[in-house]
């Protein structure tokens, strides 16, 4: 009987073990996340913008993208310090902007709609209700609405660069 | 007693056991998968090199110029100089009947505009870089000349033959060199030809467009060297085959041509060649073939290593500092963004292609067209589901903005470059106007001096980075609510389409039927308990 | 006492058919796109082994429903069917007897046998054509001449709704017998204490 128990221990441990050893990729976790939250289209991010709502656009990206290219009125806060900058009201006043209620409307952008994905679900998580990622992020973006589109270089250091690439 | 076992045993046999075995019998029939056919390529590079070139004395010479080595090229390889001007690598055009009875023309990169840079005629000491002759300045060139052919672009095996930029094709010369574009080593050039390796042919189709994958999107530098999820064909770790190995050539002639240039469907290369049509072993996959182009699966996504161009705005080109320098800025992965001399860019990598029916059969914009869409075709590939020869294939789309004669309605050829300031080039000189009126004088067009910029688009068919098999797209990419397929929509793609009001109205009918059972159910519980409590 | 109703054979056909069908419904709504279960692929893969499977059942049916008679069974008759509708619509809430009464050979009530005869005879045979001609489509569509897989599709997902309302109402049916669990044992066993004795044991 003793030796049965010791086994059926074992094999319980074995099994923790096992289980404990189970890692996600990060495409799971992607995939997980986007039965969770809500994934709009460049088109319909682009009805908000324009529409009546207060709404608040989030570039979850590090600043060495952003400043190269993004959609004009978006907040930059880089998905690092996410959690604690959303809810800060010196990172809101930094920006000249109030705090936003968390059941205003938020629309996250990344590169091409993957971290946005993972930062909309921390922001649910911290109670914010209206939470859209924008599918296919800024680069979906940028083809559609080419021309509606800023950069600030400066704030990358170095101005104008004077290179000429002719040819074609 | 002996009744009930047997009953038993015999509910259980035909009951559970065989029905059961029965359902395994299905599983085990539909797991039953045959292997994909492999192929063993025989490539050119177990071609054995038959003479040594470094043997020969008359590429020991003193070479003076590059038409010498071509001389002597032809010296031996007589009647190759005669090949070589027949194809459309040196006439840059190729007799073509356009579809829906638009005639006979003789198309191609002299005279076709394009979504780039609007067309290599009247930018020939840029563009002509490219041709394989030497020095295509204008429309003096002599087509007729042998020695106007540059053999060493194509066979260099030494890696170290270039053309000189801006020089309409010629390589460096003593007066023009620079550290970076030197005058070539004519005998160590000579002396180690051979078959066309990946960079001759690369040097030109990777950098179409000004720069490594502009054009393409599925060729590019990282071909050179990639791995095998790039490109399962030319990967050293995959089949390490050269262009040549598919792009089978005679007398010169090399097979396969791209519907960015061309029309009619012949001389193509394709993936049955090799592969034949079911080189899957699995009778619904095969079935594809019939719709489907091989590449709609096996290419996922394109630019896999380096971003392609998708979006060319020219309208914002122009843009100067306060002292007149010109700017170009970067996206955040390092590619110019904006260039004062060409505009603003929108360039992505791993790119998800659009479909589109194509039969082989292309219509281009040409010269004399006036522009009937908006956004202006610059190319139309042409196919429908009802067409027996169309497939699905995966195309880059280039879409821009650029010039137009706004009381013509036609598309602008500009003149972009020039070697000075002052000649009226646009890159030199950034003045629109001036640009339009030279670019359509040397294409023989009208030119009303009104211009604005109207869209455009350009399809090109994606044919390069085959994914390795198990990279190929999985059914639900095109077999779901949110299908690729979107644009396609002539036909029913079973898990894509539904009859909406078939749906609701099974549905519905379904909800009642439901409903219904509940209802009987609920009363016949109730009645029944009504009865038993009167007794 | 206790009659035999179904021989090894009619309850292997039916249990078999059973667990066909739900192999073919849970798949084919899968390839419908209205779920993802096994993977696209495996569904396709499934439905098609699956649809062999019930094509060769069927076919075996056949033979054995010619072969012992049992298709008399499922000739639709009017004879006592206002009787046995008005049962369903009230007569089994106050607890009355069947007015048809099973026997081996008149296993099926008046209602059953139109149904059935139906089944058999329109639907799936209906699933089994445009099931057909979706799989092999190519072939059928040169040698019949059409042009869209689209009504195909269409046709067979109208045959998969009938099938599995029919399913449902079948199902629930089953619990009206002499006892909830009366029929469905007798599907299992082949056996059924006969609702006349029943009746008579109860009085």
């Amino acid at each position: 009987m003793k030796t049965i128990n010791k086994i059926s221990i074992l094999a319980l441990i074995i099994a923790f073990a096992c289980a404990k050893q189970e890692t996600v990729t990060p495409d799971d976790m992607v995939e997980a996340a986007k039965a969770e939250v809500n994934i709009i289209s460049v088109e319909q991010a682009n009805d908000i913008i324009n529409g009546e709502e207060i709404y608040n656009l989030i570039d979850v990206r590090g600043p060495q993208e952003h400043y190269y290219g993004y959609i004009p009125g978006s907040v930059m806060i880089p998905r690092g310090s996410l959690e604690f900058s959303i809810g800060s009201k010196d990172f809101w006043e930094h920006e000249g902007l109030y705090e936003p209620e968390k059941d205003e409307i938020f629309v996250l952008y990344c590169k091409k709609g993957k971290r946005s994905i993972l930062a909309a679900q921390t922001l649910q998580k911290l109670g914010y209700t209206k939470v859209y990622v924008i599918d296919g992020g800024w680069k979906k973006w940028e083809l559609t609405y080419p021309e509606y589109t800023e950069k600030d270089l400066k704030k990358l250091g170095g101005g104008d660069s004077h290179e000429e690439v002719g040819g074609c | 007693m002996s009744k009930k076992i047997r009953i038993f045993i015999g509910s259980l046999f035909a009951s559970v056991i065989f029905p059961t075995a029965a359902i395994f019998i299905v599983f085990w029939f539909s797991s039953q998968k045959n292997e994909p056919q492999t192929i063993d390529p025989v490539l050119r590079a177990d071609h054995i090199k038959s003479v040594d070139h470094s043997e020969f004395e008359v590429l020991q010479q003193e070479f003076e110029s590059p038409h010498e080595v071509t001389e002597a090229c032809v010296g031996c390889h007589n009647g190759r100089d005669n090949e070589i001007m027949q194809t459309a690598h040196w006439k840059w055009e190729r007799e073509a009947e356009l579809p829906n009875g638009r005639g006979v023309h003789n198309i191609g990169k002299k005279n076709l505009l394009n979504n780039f840079c609007t067309g290599a005629a009247g930018n020939n000491g840029s563009c002509m870089r490219c041709h394989i002759g030497y020095g295509w300045k204008d429309k003096s060139f002599d087509f007729g000349d042998p020695t106007n052919v540059d053999c060493l672009v194509c066979h260099d095996n030494t890696e170290t033959y270039f053309k000189r930029s801006g020089e309409a094709g010629m390589p460096a010369t003593t007066e023009n060199a620079t550290l970076a574009q030197p005058v070539p080593d004519y005998n160590y050039v000579a002396q180690n030809v051979g078959l066309p390796t990946r960079h001759n042919c690369g040097v030109c189709h990777f950098y179409g467009g000004g720069g490594n994958n502009v054009k393409h999107g599925d060729l590019e530098e990282a071909l050179l060297e990639c791995s095998k999820e790039v490109d399962v064909h030319m990967s050293p770790d995959g089949a390490d085959m050269v262009c040549t190995d598919c792009h089978k050539t005679e007398n010169h002639n090399i097979t396969g041509k791209h519907y960015g240039v061309s029309a009619m469907n012949k001389n193509r290369v394709n993936c049955e060649d090799c592969h034949g049509n079911a080189p899957h072993n699995d009778r619904i996959i095969d079935g594809h073939f019939e719709k489907v182009a091989c590449q709609t699966c096996h290419i996922p996504t394109y630019a896999k290593v380096n971003a392609t161009k998708l979006w060319w705005d020219w309208s914002s080109a122009g843009r100067l500092t306060d002292d007149g320098h010109s700017i170009a800025e970067n996206d955040a992965d390092g590619n110019h963004n904006y260039l004062s001399i060409k505009g603003n860019f929108v360039w992505d990598d791993n790119v998800e292609p659009e479909y589109q029916w194509h039969n082989g059969t292309a219509d281009h914009y040409l010269l004399e067209d006036t522009i009937s869409t908006i956004p202006v075709k610059i190319n139309e590939l042409f196919g429908s589901y009802t067409d027996t020869t169309a497939k699905i294939v995966p195309v880059k789309v280039h879409r821009g903005k650029q010039m137009y004669d706004t009381e013509y309605n036609t598309l602008i050829s500009m003149k972009l470059h020039a070697a000075e300031k002052g000649e009226g080039a646009f890159w030199k000189d950034f003045d629109w106007d001036t640009s339009a009126v030279l670019g359509m004088q040397y294409n023989n067009r009208p030119y009303s001096g009104q211009w604005d910029f109207v869209e455009t688009e350009a399809s090109w068919p994606l044919n390069h980075m085959v994914a390795p098999k198990e990279q190929a797209m999985s059914c639900t990419e095109c077999h779901s609510r949110d299908s690729r397929l979107a644009n396609i929509d002539d036909i029913y793609v079973p898990g894509r389409d539904h009859s909406r009001f078939l749906d609701n109205l099974g549905n519905i009918i379904l909800v009642l039927t439901i409903l219904g059972i509940l209802v009987h159910t609920i009363l016949r519980i109730a009645f029944y308990k009504k009865r038993h409590h009167a007794h | 006492m206790i009659n035999k109703f179904y021989t090894p054979y009619n309850r292997f056909w039916h249990w078999t058919q059973m667990l066909m069908v739900i192999l073919l419904s849970v798949t084919g709504w899968e390839i419908h796109g209205t779920y993802k279960f096994f993977g696209y692929q495996a569904a396709v893969s499934i439905h098609n082994a699956a649809a062999w499977g019930f094509i060769i059942l069927t076919i075996f049916s056949m033979f054995w429903m010619a072969l012992t008679g049992e298709w008399k069974q499922y000739l639709p008759t009017m004879n006592k069917m206002g009787a046995q509708i008005k049962f369903y619509l009230s007569g089994i809430f106050y607890g009355e007897p069947h007015p048809v009464l099973k026997s081996r050979h008149r296993k099926l009530n008046p209602l059953q046998r139109m149904v059935y005869f139906l089944i058999l005879m329109i639907t799936i045979p209906f699933q089994i054509i445009t099931g057909l001609i979706y799989m092999y489509f190519h072939l059928a569509k040169n040698a019949i001449g059409i042009e869209y897989m689209r009504d195909t599709a269409i046709l067979h997902t109208i045959g998969a709704f009938l099938l599995i309302a029919f399913l449902l109402v079948h199902v629930y049916l089953v619990t009206t017998g002499h006892t909830v669990w009366s029929n469905i044992k007798a599907m299992f066993t082949g056996y059924e204490k006969s609702e006349e004795h029943a009746e008579l044991e109860h009085q």
